[in-house]
């Protein structure tokens, strides 16, 4: 996250030139720091999907509580289910099916992906993230695409159940709801991502400050389509020349889990 | 010693500082009034001599299995001792904050008096400064050390397909160790520094054999950025198999819950070799002889000296490049 270029630097260099900008373990460190620093305004950065959006609504919960009114939450987290709908209606590739995040799912459940295979005839399997389990994952998945069965599969069973986290989807629901979204590289999905109830907008950072957030700088960046699976990273003019883990352009290739990161680590000769 | 706390008098050059010196660091480093000059002369056998410098910032100053002090004289010792070098005399200077506990510093102080006497190496000069608090975290600790080289043995350099690679023990233990004493993920991990003084046991190695190509002591970025670095210094294209790497259960468990990788932790108590195929077997048993090498494990082979690179081999039998970190995983571990 620190390390995502913006239009004109990234929260490193930011941090670096002085600004009050931390790394935290745990999101609820952030509400002891408010506690701890009645004078300064602490606003948590939410991303992610619904792995870690139930912690955000628990950091709402305790914020409230301790009736805290120099915390914020500045959301930009996204939705599984809408954009793997969106892949699909694009229509762009022959998708035979998903490897299903195995700890979005913990949440989610695996019943939740039965629109997959109901409405657009297509498989999924949750997967764990170890080799092994990976391997298991991709085996099931291409003997169902090669059966032509369009199956849900939950093949990380140990953690993920049918139902999900109950407890932490109603906490999601508690404190947010749908709004439409931007995704780098992709566009605005509508219904894709989460903002604040009525009831809870005074911890919502985008309007207790006024920030302008400008159009972001144009690049030859083609994270969108590597994304979409239209390209490889090699497929980008920028790959391994101005795009490098070091001087990163797009998002694909500043986390370690980019498929732009990943290529240039694993792929290229040396 | 009357006062509790160090303060800008301490380092002013005036009575305090000359109390000070003698009471905390002179009695403690067995260095004589009479020997006090602006530079401490010695003797040094004839031929090379290796020289290393190393600045200690470590956080926080007192970790599980070790302290500043400790690291500030095996991590010089260590530098030497893998450059093939006996070890023999280190500096130290110590830029402190004013307020710093007086206790605190002679607990530092005896801890690098202690290593010293442990690994055979004099302290024979050194400067303190103090400045406001706010600055310099507590203490700072630079050193200079001084080896003599030894003619007849060291690091040939002299590579060749088939030399194995040799680990003295297992890894990420000090990285680990420094993350669980900050205390901020609130969990107990029983794992201690492995902050040790090697020369001893490299010594012994040396000594005894012809074969020692290179020997490095993986401290920050951790044993895949030593080998990543001899791999292209060198144009060697070595191939490291992850299951004979030794790595303690408590390391792997940490790693896993906050996304680390031990292969760039930093250890402070281990020295990766690159020796001859011929000479593996007996420095082996030379370095499992001691208990710093107890768990030395041979993890891997020079497979060619036409290319510079890192590859490791995953249980599955697959390899993947090993390259440098982008960015560090932790910072002020040493």
């Amino acid at each position: 996250m620190m390390k995502v270029p913006g239009s004109n630097q990234t929260l490193m260099s930011a941090k670096t030139a002085g600004k009050d900008i931390r790394i935290l373990y745990s999101p609820l460190d952030a509400i002891k720091i408010a506690e701890k620093q009645p004078e300064k305004q602490v606003i948590f950065l939410g991303v992610g999907f619904e792995t870690t959006i139930p912690i955000l609504s628990l950091l709402i919960r305790e914020a409230s509580f301790k009736g805290l009114d120099n915390f914020s939450l500045w959301m930009t987290t996204k939705l599984v289910e809408p954009i793997l709908r969106h892949l699909l209606e694009l229509g762009e590739l022959q998708l035979d099916g998903f490897l299903l995040p195995g700890h979005v799912s913990i949440i989610l459940g695996a019943e939740s992906y039965s629109f997959l295979s109901d409405d657009y005839t297509v498989s999924g399997v949750i997967t764990g993230f170890e080799t092994a389990e990976m391997l298991s994952g991709i085996y099931k998945l291409i003997s169902l695409a090669i059966n032509g069965e369009a199956k849900i599969l939950n093949d990380h069973k140990s953690i993920v159940s049918a139902q999900g986290n109950v407890a932490a989807q109603e906490m999601m629901d508690k404190y947010f709801t749908l709004c439409d979204e931007a995704w780098r590289g992709i566009g605005v999905i509508p219904a894709s991502g989460l903002d604040f109830k009525d009831e809870y907008e005074k911890y919502n950072a985008k309007k207790r400050f006024n920030v302008e957030i400008g159009e972001p700088k144009k690049t030859k960046c083609r994270c969108g389509e590597v994304i979409r699976g239209l390209i490889t990273p090699e497929g980008c003019k920028l790959f391994g020349k101005a795009c490098k883990p070091l001087n990163p352009i797009g998002p694909c290739m500043v986390s370690a889990e980019g498929s732009c990161a990943a290529a240039y680590q694993y792929m290229r000769e040396r | 010693m009357m006062e509790k706390l160090i303060s800008l008098a301490h380092g002013d050059g005036g009575e305090q500082s000359h109390r000070l010196i003698s009471d905390m660091f002179l009695k403690r480093f067995g260095v004589e009034k009479a020997e006090m000059m602006d530079a401490s002369i010695q003797s040094i056998p004839a031929g090379k001599i290796a020289i290393t410098t190393d600045s200690f910032v470590i956080k926080p100053l007192f970790f599980q299995g070790g302290s500043i002090g400790k690291l500030a004289v095996s991590g010089t010792v260590n530098d030497l001792a893998v450059s093939g070098a006996v070890p023999l005399y280190l500096t130290c200077s110590l830029v402190i904050e004013e307020g710093f506990p007086m206790a605190e510093l002679k607990k530092i102080v005896q801890d690098m008096a202690d290593e010293a006497l442990k690994a055979r190496v004099k302290i024979i000069c050194g400067d303190t400064k103090v400045v406001e608090r706010g600055s310099a975290d507590g203490v700072y600790i630079n050193t200079t050390g001084i080896g003599a080289c030894c003619e007849e043995y060291g690091n040939s350099l002299d590579f060749k397909e088939g030399d194995s690679v040799i680990v003295t023990g297992s890894i990420g233990d000090h990285g680990i160790a420094v993350l669980a004493s900050r205390a901020e993920l609130g969990i107990n991990v029983p794992v201690e520094s492995d902050c040790a003084s090697l020369n001893h046991m490299l010594r012994k190695v040396y000594e005894n054999s012809k074969g020692v190509r290179i020997a490095r002591d993986p401290t920050r970025g951790g044993l895949a950025t030593s080998l990543v670095e001899i791999a292209e210094d060198f144009t060697l294209e070595i191939v490291i198999k992850e299951e004979l790497i030794p790595v303690k259960d408590q390391v792997h468990g940490m790693c896993d819950l906050v996304g680390f990788d031990p292969l760039y932790l930093a250890n402070e108590g281990k020295a990766v070799l690159i020796v001859s195929e011929r000479d593996e077997e007996r420095i082996m048993s030379q370095l499992r002889a001691f208990p710093e090498g107890h768990e030395a494990a041979v993890i891997g082979k020079v497979t060619s000296t036409q290319r510079g690179r890192l590859l490791l081999e995953t249980p599955l039998g697959a390899r993947r490049y090993l390259s440098r970190l982008s960015g560090s995983m932790l910072p002020r571990i040493c």
